[in-house]
């Protein structure tokens, strides 16, 4: 990794947390979801900082190449999140349908038939 | 015994007033409310210029979401068993006495069917309703003859099984999962109507694959 990537990876990292915590504090994104995308970000700064550990791990674990165990890592997180995500969307939907239907119950009263 | 009836209506404008004018003659005995699924036509203002018992939800749940509504208010009044009933006319109510008894017999789950002693028709629809008779007789070891009628009268136990689950549809995996649970599930012969308006939300090729390929699924994997 060159020294000029290494330092557009950085200054990307460091761009994004910023935005993040600023959003964070405004309360505008729930920080469980926040925490996910720091973890994230730290791995892009491990990244920037120690490509050789990447090299090292990729070599232990068998990879061909290093940069064939980094896309591998960054398509699993990507299923990891999405799968995340999709379970949070079924809860809210859930709770939104219950929401509804206990909303619509609420004041209705049968009259005789 | 108590008895609602639950009517899911999504643009049952042409059809709603004779489906409730039917309970009103057939089944003096029993509660209904027409549960109107945020529909696009007049069936709100109909229901409401008739003076039915209605619950209006804000926005479109679908049929299970709507019947689930139905449920929920079942167990909230104190209802004994309640019966999901279409709002397109398909459905008599002449038969929910029938159903009824057999509730009281002591079944949890009374399927009015309309293959019990008639044989199927040979059409795409009832190629479908085979296979899935198939899977259930294959999975819970019980000959469903109808096994996607939307008459069924649910009785309290199996209302609250239903009632807050979001996966316990009114459909044929649902049906599979009661049995499982060892809840006592029978048919009834009934005769349905054609519709007269509207039309069905298994009508396009495309819903219909989607629907058997989800129910196969769910039957194999889920409904345990």
């Amino acid at each position: 990794m060159t020294y000029q990537l290494r330092i557009i990876v950085m200054v990307g990292v460091f761009t994004f947390y910023y935005i993040m915590v600023r959003y964070i504090r405004k309360s505008k994104i729930n920080d469980d979801f926040s925490f996910i995308w720091l973890l994230w970000g730290l791995g892009l700064v491990l990244l920037g900082c120690a490509p050789e550990l990447f090299e090292l791990v990729s070599k232990l674990l068998g990879f061909y190449g290093t940069i064939n165990s980094i896309f591998f890592v960054m398509i699993a997180a990507n299923y990891c999140i999405l799968f995340y995500l999709y379970i949070k969307t079924a809860i809210i939907e859930n709770k939104l349908k219950d929401l509804i239907q206990h909303t619509s119950i609420k004041d209705v009263k049968i009259k005789d038939n | 015994m108590k008895v609602l009836i639950i009517i899911p209506a999504y643009n049952e404008a042409d059809s709603i007033v004779k489906v409730v004018n039917d309970i009103k003659s057939n089944c003096i005995n029993c509660d209904y409310v027409i549960i109107n699924d945020c529909s696009t036509d007049n069936t709100k203002e109909i229901v409401e210029d008739n003076n039915f018992n209605c619950i209006n939800l804000p926005v479109n749940l679908g049929l299970s979401g709507a019947v689930q509504t139905g449920y929920k208010y079942a167990l909230k009044y104190n209802y004994d068993c309640a019966i999901q009933f279409d709002g397109d006319g398909q459905h008599q109510a002449t038969y929910i006495e029938i159903l009824k008894a057999k509730i009281v017999e002591g079944y949890d789950v009374v399927i009015g069917s309309r293959f019990l002693d008639n044989k199927k028709p040979i059409s795409a629809r009832m190629i479908g309703s085979r296979f899935i008779t198939i899977l259930i007789n294959i999975f819970c070891g019980q000959k469903i003859n109808d096994p996607t009628s939307g008459m069924r009268m649910l009785s309290r136990n199996a209302l609250q099984e239903c009632a807050y689950s979001h996966n316990r549809r009114p459909e044929p995996d649902t049906l599979v999962y009661l049995i499982r649970n060892k809840y006592k599930v029978c048919e009834v012969q009934v005769e349905m109507i054609e519709r007269f308006a509207g039309i069905s939300i298994y009508s396009g090729i495309t819903s219909s694959l989607k629907y058997m390929v989800k129910m196969t699924l769910s039957i194999i994997f889920l409904a345990k």
